[in-house]
């Protein structure tokens, strides 16, 4: 039986078609989940050791964490995390109707984020001032990476009832918007909103012998 | 009566004054935003065209630049109206830059992505067809073992 050339051409189209579908599978981006991540890490950088004693702070008493957002959201990103201060009744972000906590805004801290990219900052923070009536006590000045900020119309908690005072910390993360130009609270997956936020307690009590 | 009038005209001019400094801040920050907001969506463009992370990392420095100047604007005291507006120029040239920056690196990426990907296609072509040369003198070799391989058959007893 005599070899044809011809037969080449079918194999070669073959090849052909495999080779190309190889490189547009190569080529072409991969739809993937985006989202974000928040995290805040304690003094010695992992998730613990968030208080040097006790979650019961004194006045001044440093406390030093870390904060930090992933971005997988397969494009550069804005991203502004957003400190709230809040007591026992304040409640928190809501997940599933995407609400931020009504909490009154303490500082903020922005940036650009490539993709793929993790965006750290050192939080370090500590209660410079209170005041105390009626039973009520109240943070008037907090200080975070050596910055004051007075706060106003600050929560309160009542003292007496337990040992100390709570209140917690919400970190908020807030993405920038390009349909409304401005930030929102979460990111948009599709026809979802999803948010990501964080809150740690913290006690103004004992040693300072709030009662 | 006088005096009266006098104190209620300073009054109005001060309540006109703060309404015209307070729509002013708005504005400012409106534009601030809308401006961001355009330069953002041209570096986005320019990364979805394919710009590299060098390209991107130096967008994203500028723009964080941008942003600790704003800080600065915000730490100011009302008073200062000189290094605001300092600030404002610098900001608002630093977001032009940008935006320059990032069309042109739009254009260069979108090129250079198109020209990649010309090549990795014309690249496939020239494997399919190095494939099918291979395959064909390994097929002729397979063939021409065949025939001595014949030749050489022996017959082994059982």
């Amino acid at each position: 039986m005599r070899y044809k050339y011809r037969t080449l051409i079918p194999i070669f189209l073959t090849f052909l078609v495999a080779f190309e579908l190889l490189t547009y599978a190569t080529i072409a981006t991969r739809p993937t989940q985006p989202f974000f991540e928040l995290f805040v890490l304690g003094s010695n950088g992992t998730a613990a050791d968030y208080f040097p004693n006790s979650t019961n702070l004194a006045v001044g008493e440093n406390v030093n964490w870390t904060l930090g957002v992933v971005n997988q959201m397969g494009s550069m990103q804005l991203a502004d995390i957003r400190v709230k201060l809040g007591n026992e009744t304040i409640i928190s972000p809501n997940d599933t109707q995407a609400t931020p906590s009504p909490a009154p805004l303490v500082t903020e801290f922005k940036h650009f984020i490539l993709a793929n990219e993790t965006w750290t900052l050192p939080f370090s923070w500590h209660v410079s001032n209170y005041t105390s009536s009626d039973g009520r006590v109240m943070i008037t000045k907090l200080s975070i990476n050596n910055v004051t900020y007075p706060l106003q119309d600050a929560p309160t908690c009542q003292t007496g009832v337990s040992e100390s005072c709570s209140f917690k910390l919400i970190f908020e993360l807030w993405t920038w918007n390009t349909d409304d130009a401005d930030f929102q609270f979460g990111w948009w997956n599709g026809q979802r909103q999803i948010v990501a936020w964080l809150q740690i307690w913290f006690g103004l009590g004992t040693p300072s012998g709030l009662k | 009566m006088k005096n009266a009038f006098r104190w209620r005209t300073a009054c109005i001019l001060v309540l006109i004054i703060s309404l015209l400094y307070s729509f002013q801040a708005v504005s400012s920050a409106t534009s601030f935003n809308s401006q961001l907001n355009i330069v953002i969506q041209d570096v986005r463009n320019a990364e979805s065209s394919g710009a590299n992370l060098k390209e991107m990392q130096v967008m994203v420095d500028q723009l964080n630049t941008v942003l600790n100047l704003q800080n600065q604007i915000g730490s100011l005291s009302d008073q200062d109206v000189v290094s605001k507006t300092r600030l404002l120029e610098q900001i608002n040239t630093d977001l032009n830059s940008t935006d320059a920056q990032a069309k042109e690196i739009s254009t260069i990426a979108a090129q250079r992505t198109f020209t990649d990907h010309v090549l990795a296609y014309t690249a496939a072509l020239v494997g399919a067809l190095v494939a099918t040369i291979l395959y064909h003198y390994c097929l002729l070799f397979w063939r021409k073992n065949r025939v001595s391989r014949t030749f050489r058959m022996t017959l082994a007893p059982k």
